[in-house]
C-alpha cells in the first residue's frame, strides 16, 4: 500500500493505492482512498496526520509500504524567511564584485580562487577564517554556507573551509557546501541556493523527526519520501542534507499526477496541461510524454536559484477570480472575494458566467449547489456597469444589446484568450531558447502539442473551449481533485549526475555526487568511457532501477601552443522523472 | 535575509552569444572549436545572464543577398560561405536590428569566425576571415537608414584592413583601427598616411601602436584622439571592433593590454554595439576581457573583474613608448584638424582620371595570392563607383581574372548611368580580357555575375 499526501496552500490531500489482490504486477494499482482536509498553516504535520488517519480509518489498512509527501514547509519557511540566521562564506575571487551577493546575516569574503579550469589561483588564508569565526560567534550564527566560484570544478577550498567549521569549538546547526547542490555553473545562483539550504536545515530536521515519531506510534513503518522540485521524490534520510531540493514540490506533485492518472509518458504525446483552481491556473508541458524542466533553475523569493524544477507557470486567473469593470473594461482576477456568486460568494465570477452561459449544466460531478439566479444577478450588475461607461472597448456588438447571456460568453471568451495567450508565449518562449552550436542553430525546434490536459474545479467546462481555440484534444483528468497526491504517491526517484573529466589536468569531478580526484595514469576517458563513467555512477547513486540516459554531452580538445594536450568532457546522466507504478486504467472513473 | 544592492544593467544590453561549439578552421588552429568555451564558462559562473537588463539572443542566419551587398564573393557566395559565415554575419545583423529598433540600447555579438580582414573582393579566407560580418551588417542597416553616421573604432591588434579597404571612399563611415604596427604584426598595413580616399579624406584613420604598449598607452590614445574625433564626426551609431587580442597573455601578438584596460576603453567609447574580433588567449584572456566587456556596455561595474594572474607593476609601459605614442598622436591631431583645408590633388594627385590603388593581396589562411587594381570614378557629388580587376593564383596556378563594377547607394544619377554604361559595355567586349564580370549594385539592390 501506498499514500501520497500532498499539502497544498488551502487544502491538503491525500490518497492510497494498493494493489489488487489476485495480480502483483506494478501496473495494477487501485485507489483505495482519497481524503481532503483543511491546511493549518501553522501546524503542517497537523494537517498530514489528519489525511493520513483519514485513509488508514477508511481502508482499515494496517500498515503501509511507501509515504511520499508534498510539503510547503521548506518554501513556506523561506517565503516567509522563518529560520535562524544564515552566514556565509565566499571566496569569489575577481569577477563581479561580492558586494551584490552577500545575502548572510554576515559575509565573510575569503580571498582565495579556483578558476575555470578548476585550477587554485590562490590559496585561502586560515587566518581569515578564523577573525571571521568570531564575528558569526559574535551573533551566534550556526547555519553556515560555503560558497567558492568554479567550485564545482574543484571543491577542495570549500571543504578546507568546511574541515576548519567543523574542528571549531562550536557546533553548527547546519553547514552547506556550494558544490554538492549541483553540477551547473553559476556562482550567485549557488550562493542562493545554498544560503536557503542551509536556512531551512533545522526546520527540516525537526519536521523528519517528528513525522518519524507520529508513524511510530500509529505502529507504521514505511519507506519514507519526500516529493522534490524536479518531480522525483528522495528518501527522507537523504534529504537531510540538501533539504533545498524539497521547496516548491506542489507544481512538481500536480505535474507527476498528471503524468500518472493520463499515462502521457507512455503515450508519448506533447500535451499542456492546466489545473485550473479557484484564483490560478498552473499551466505544465510535456514533449513527448516528458514533462519540461524550467532552462535554469527555478526561482523562489525572487531569487534565482541551482535548484532543478519542471517547468510550470502559472497565471492568476481561477473559477473564483473576482470580475469587475474598470474604465468600462472587464477585468478579471488576479483578487479573489470569496467564491462564486452562485454558491453565495459576493461578486460575479468565471463560475457564475459559465453556468449562465449554461456550460456548467452537465456538470454533475461539481458538487457546489449553484444557484442560477444569484449569478444572473451579480452578472447583470457588470452589464448596467458596462451600459453606463462611455468607453467599452468589449461590447460586442453594442452595450444596449447587451444581456446577462451575451456578458456570460464575453467574459469566457476574455478568459480563454487570456489563457490561450499565455500558453502560446511559453511555447514560443521555449522554442525561443538560446543555442550555441550551428547545428542546433540550425535545426529549427517548433513544439506543437496536440493535446491539453485539463483538471480542477471548472475545468470540465473550460477545457473543451480552450482546445478548441488552440486546436488540440482535450482530455479531462480522472482523479483530478487528489491529483497532486497522486502524483506524489507514485514518483519515483530521480537524481542527476555531471561527470566532468580533464585529461589535460588529469581530474575528475562529480560534484553531485562529491568526488574530486586525480586521475590515474591508466584511465583515459575517452567520450565511449566517460559516457559509460556518467551512466555507472548514475545507476549506483539512483535507488530504483529504472533506465538511466545521458541528457548532455560536451567534449572539446585542451591546446596548449599547437598541441593537444587532452580533453575535456563532461556528460550529464539522470534518472527522469516517472510513475515507480500504474493504476489499472479501467478503474479509473470517479 | 540581508538586502544586497540590486545588480541592474544601466544599459539594456542584448547579448548574441554564439561560440560555434561546432565549428573549427581545424583542430589546433587559433580559430578552433573550443575558442569561447572558457568565456562561456567564466560568463555563465558569473551569473551575467541573470542580470536584469541583460538579454540574451540567438543570431539571425544571413542570406546571400545579405552577403553580396558588402562583399562580392569569387566565383560565388556558396564557394567562400559556410553557415558559420553566415550565422556570424547573421549575429552582426541581429546585433544591429536589435539597437535600432529599440529593443535593447547596446548590443555586444560575441561570435566567431571574426570578419575585419575581410576584404570588398574576397577569393578565399584571410586572416582567419571570408566575410566582413561588419561590412554585412552596416549594408544592412543602410537598406533602412542610407544617409546614416557610422564610426568604428577596430580595438583588434590586428590592423582591421578589410573593414578599412570597403569603407575607403565612403564619406559616412568613419573608421580608426588602433593595432599592433604594422612592421611587426600581420597584415602588416594600418599606417598613418592611410586616411581613405579622396572623396573620404581622413574617413579612415590609423593607430599603429609600438610592441609592449599598456593600458596605459591605448587608453591614452582612445582619450587624446579617438574620442575628440568622434565627438566631431558626430555618428548616429559608433561600433566596437572588439578585437581582444591586444592582451598580455595574447600568443599571436606583443602587447601589454589587459582585461580591465579593455573593460575601461569600451566604457571611454561607450559604443552602441560591439563586435568580437580577434583574440587567441582563449583561457587567459578572452574570460575576463569578455565578462569586463560585457559589465561595462551594461553601464556596471567592472573595477573588480581581473585575470587571475594581473600583476600591473609587471606591465610598466617604457618611456620610449609612451613618447612614440604620443609624437604619433600629435601628428595625427594635426591631420584631423586640417582635414578640411587639405588640397586632395597634392594628396592624391590629379583627380581627372580617378584615382587608383594597386592592390597585392595574401590570403594567409587560404595561401592564395591575389593582384588588384582598383580604380575610383572620382566626383565630386557622390561616393562614386568602383571598377575593379582581379587576378588571383594558388600554388602558382592562376585562377580566373574578373572585374567588377561596385556601386554605392548614394551614387549621383550621371555616376550611376555611367557604371551601368560601362558594365553593359563589358558584357560585349571583354570576353578576351576577363572571365567572369560582377556587378555589386546598391542603388538598385542588384548583384549580377556575367560568365563569358
Ligand atoms: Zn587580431
Ligand atoms: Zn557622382
Amino acid at each position: 500500500m501506498i499514500v501520497g499526501i500532498d499539502v497544498g496552500g488551502t487544502h491538503t490531500d491525500g490518497v492510497l493505492v494498493a494493489q489488487k489482490a489476485a495480480d502483483s504486477t506494478a501496473d495494477n494499482y487501485k485507489i483505495i482512498a482519497t481524503t481532503k482536509v483543511i491546511t493549518e498553516q501553522d501546524n503542517l504535520m497537523n494537517s498530514i496526520l489528519k489525511a493520513l488517519d483519514n485513509l488508514i480509518e477508511q481502508s482499515n489498512a494496517k500498515q503501509i509500504e511507501r509515504l511520499v509527501l508534498s510539503t510547503t514547509l521548506t518554501t513556506n519557511a523561506i517565503l516567509e524567511e522563518k529560520y535562524d540566521p544564515v552566514g556565509l562564506i565566499l571566496i569569489p575571487g575577481p569577477g563581479i564584485s561580492s558586494d551584490y551577493l552577500k545575502y548572510g546575516a554576515e559575509n565573510l569574503v575569503l580571498s582565495g580562487y579556483v578558476n575555470h579550469r578548476g585550477q587554485q589561483v590562490k590559496k585561502i588564508e586560515q587566518s581569515e577564517i578564523k577573525t571571521g569565526l568570531k564575528s558569526f560567534m559574535e551573533k551566534s550564527i550556526k547555519n553556515i554556507a560555503v560558497i567558492g566560484k568554479f567550485s564545482i570544478r574543484n571543491p577542495e577550498q570549500e571543504l578546507a573551509v568546511l574541515a576548519y567549521l567543523k574542528a571549531a569549538e562550536n557546533k553548527f546547526t547546519s553547514l552547506t557546501a556550494g558544490h554538492r547542490l549541483s553540477g551547473r555553473l553559476n556562482f550567485p545562483r549557488r550562493i542562493v541556493t545554498a544560503y536557503f539550504n542551509s536556512a531551512v536545515t533545522k526546520i527540516h530536521q525537526e519536521f523528519s523527526a517528528a513525522i518519524k515519531q507520529a508513524l511510530q506510534k500509529r505502529r507504521l513503518e514505511p519507506e519514507l519520501f519526500l516529493l522534490k522540485c524536479d518531480g522525483g521524490t528522495i528518501p527522507l534520510a537523504d534529504s537531510l542534507e540538501l533539504p533545498v531540493e524539497t521547496v516548491n514540490s506542489g507544481p512538481a506533485a500536480s505535474i507527476m499526477g498528471v503524468m500518472t492518472l493520463s499515462n502521457i509518458d507512455q503515450r508519448q504525446q506533447t500535451a499542456v496541461s492546466l489545473d485550473i483552481g479557484g484564483t490560478t491556473t498552473d499551466i505544465g508541458l510535456f514533449i513527448q510524454g516528458e514533462p519540461v524542466f524550467m532552462p535554469d533553475g527555478i526561482v523562489i523569493n525572487d531569487l534565482a536559484t541551482l535548484i532543478r524544477g519542471l517547468y510550470s507557470i502559472s497565471i492568476p486567473i481561477g473559477g473564483d477570480s473576482l470580475i469587475q469593470v474598470i474604465k468600462g473594461e472587464l477585468k478579471i482576477g488576479p483578487r479573489r472575494l470569496g467564491p462564486a456568486a452562485a454558491a453565495g460568494g459576493p461578486a460575479p465570477t468565471p463560475t457564475d458566467a459559465l453556468l449562465v452561459a449554461g456550460y456548467l449544466a452537465e456538470a454533475e460531478s461539481y458538487d457546489k449547489k449553484f444557484d442560477l439566479k444569484k449569478a444572473e444577478t451579480a452578472l447583470s450588475s457588470l452589464v448596467k456597469q458596462l451600459q453606463t461607461a462611455n468607453n467599452s472597448k468589449n461590447i460586442l456588438p453594442t452595450a444596449e444589446k447587451l444581456t446577462v447571456h451575451s456578458l456570460a460568453e464575453l467574459i469566457i471568451d476574455q478568459l480563454t484568450d487570456k489563457i490561450v495567450n499565455r500558453i502560446r508565449k511559453m511555447l514560443a518562449d521555449l522554442e525561443d531558447k538560446t543555442v550555441y552550436t550551428i547545428s542546433e542553430l540550425l535545426a529549427e525546434v517548433k513544439i506543437e502539442p496536440e493535446l491539453l490536459l485539463g483538471m480542477g474545479g471548472p475545468a470540465k467546462a473550460l477545457v473543451k473551449l480552450l482546445a478548441q481555440k488552440l486546436n488540440y484534444q482535450a482530455e479531462l483528468i480522472p482523479y483530478s481533485k487528489v491529483a497532486n497526491a497522486v502524483g506524489a504517491a507514485f514518483a519515483r526517484p530521480t537524481i542527476t549526475t555531471t561527470v566532468r573529466i580533464d585529461t589535460a589536468a588529469g581530474q575528475l569531478d562529480i560534484a553531485e555526487a562529491g568526488i574530486h580526484r586525480s586521475l590515474k595514469a591508466s584511465e583515459k576517458f575517452n567520450l565511449e568511457q566517460s559516457k559509460k563513467l556518467a551512466l555507472k555512477i548514475t545507476k549506483e547513486r539512483s535507488l530504483v532501477k529504472t533506465a538511466v540516459e545521458i541528457t548532455d554531452v560536451e567534449s572539446f580538445n585542451v591546446i596548449e601552443g599547437f598541441r593537444t594536450v587532452g580533453a575535456i568532457r563532461e556528460i550529464k546522466a539522470q534518472v527522469k522523472p516517472g510513475p515507480i507504478a500504474r493504476l489499472k486504467g479501467d478503474d479509473q472513473d470517479e | 535575509m540581508n538586502k544586497v544592492p540590486e545588480l541592474k544593467a544601466k544599459n539594456k544590453l542584448g547579448l548574441i552569444f554564439f561560440p560555434a561549439f561546432d565549428w573549427e578552421i581545424s583542430p589546433t588552429h587559433p580559430e578552433r572549436k573550443e575558442r569561447l568555451l572558457y568565456t562561456r564558462d567564466q560568463v555563465f559562473e558569473e551569473g551575467l545572464l541573470d542580470i536584469n537588463g541583460i538579454a540574451e539572443f540567438n543570431p539571425d542566419i544571413a542570406e546571400p543577398e545579405d552577403i553580396v551587398r558588402a562583399n562580392i564573393c569569387i566565383p560565388t557566395v556558396a564557394d567562400i560561405c559556410t553557415k558559420s559565415h553566415l550565422i556570424s554575419a547573421g549575429a552582426a545583423m541581429r546585433a544591429a536590428e536589435l539597437v535600432l529598433t529599440d529593443q535593447v540600447s547596446k548590443a555586444f555579438a560575441i561570435v566567431r569566425p571574426p570578419g575585419h580582414h575581410a576584404f570588398r573582393l574576397v577569393h578565399g579566407a584571410r586572416g582567419f576571415c571570408n566575410i566582413n560580418n561588419e561590412a554585412v551588417m552596416v549594408e544592412a542597416i543602410r537598406k533602412h537608414y542610407p544617409e546614416i553616421k557610422i564610426a568604428f573604432v577596430d580595438t583588434d591588434a590586428h590592423h582591421a584592413d578589410g573593414t578599412q579597404e570597403i569603407f575607403y571612399h565612403d564619406p559616412n563611415i568613419l573608421h580608426i583601427s588602433l593595432h599592433q604596427d604594422g612592421r611587426t604584426l600581420f597584415p602588416g598595413s594600418g599606417f598613418l598616411n592611410e586616411l581613405g580616399g579622396p572623396g573620404a579624406y581622413a574617413k579612415t584613420l590609423n593607430i599603429p601602436l609600438p610592441p609592449g604598449t599598456t593600458d596605459q598607452g591605448i587608453l591614452y590614445a582612445i582619450k587624446q584622439f579617438v574620442l575628440p574625433v568622434l565627438h566631431d564626426f558626430a555618428p548616429d551609431l559608433v561600433i566596437n571592433s572588439a578585437g581582444q587580442d591586444n592582451h598580455y597573455s595574447d600568443p599571436l601578438t606583443n602587447m601589454n593590454v589587459s582585461a580591465r584596460g579593455y573593460a575601461e576603453l569600451n566604457a571611454l567609447l561607450d559604443p552602441d554595439l560591439a563586435i568580437l574580433q580577434g583574440g587567441y588567449s582563449i583561457q587567459s584572456a578572452l574570460p575576463y576581457i569578455n565578462v569586463g566587456l560585457i559589465l561595462a556596455m551594461a553601464g556596471l561595474d567592472y573595477s573588480s573583474v581581473t585575470e587571475p594572474d594581473y600583476q600591473p607593476d609587471k606591465l610598466i609601459q617604457s618611456k620610449q613608448i609612451t613618447e612614440k605614442i604620443k609624437r604619433e598622436i600629435d601628428q595625427l591631431q594635426q591631420i584631423w584638424q586640417q582635414r578640411n583645408q587639405i588640397d586632395l590633388e597634392e594628396v592624391y594627385g590629379s583627380l581627372n582620371n580617378g584615382y587608383k590603388r594597386e592592390k597585392r593581396i595574401f590570403y594567409d589562411t587560404d595561401q592564395i595570392l591575389e593582384e588588384q587594381q582598383e580604380a575610383l570614378n572620382y566626383c565630386p557629388d557622390c561616393p562614386g563607383y568602383l571598377f575593379i580587376e582581379s587576378q588571383a593564383s594558388r600554388g602558382g596556378f592562376r585562377k580566373k581574372k574578373i572585374a567588377a563594377l561596385s556601386i554605392p547607394r548614394l551614387i549621383c544619377d550621371s555616376c550611376y548611368n555611367e557604371a551601368l554604361a560601362k558594365f553593359e559595355e563589358l558584357k560585349t567586349t571583354a570576353r578576351q580580357k576577363y572571365d567572369s564580370l560582377y556587378l555589386q549594385d546598391l542603388k538598385a539592390d542588384q548583384y549580377l555575375i556575367h560568365n563569358f
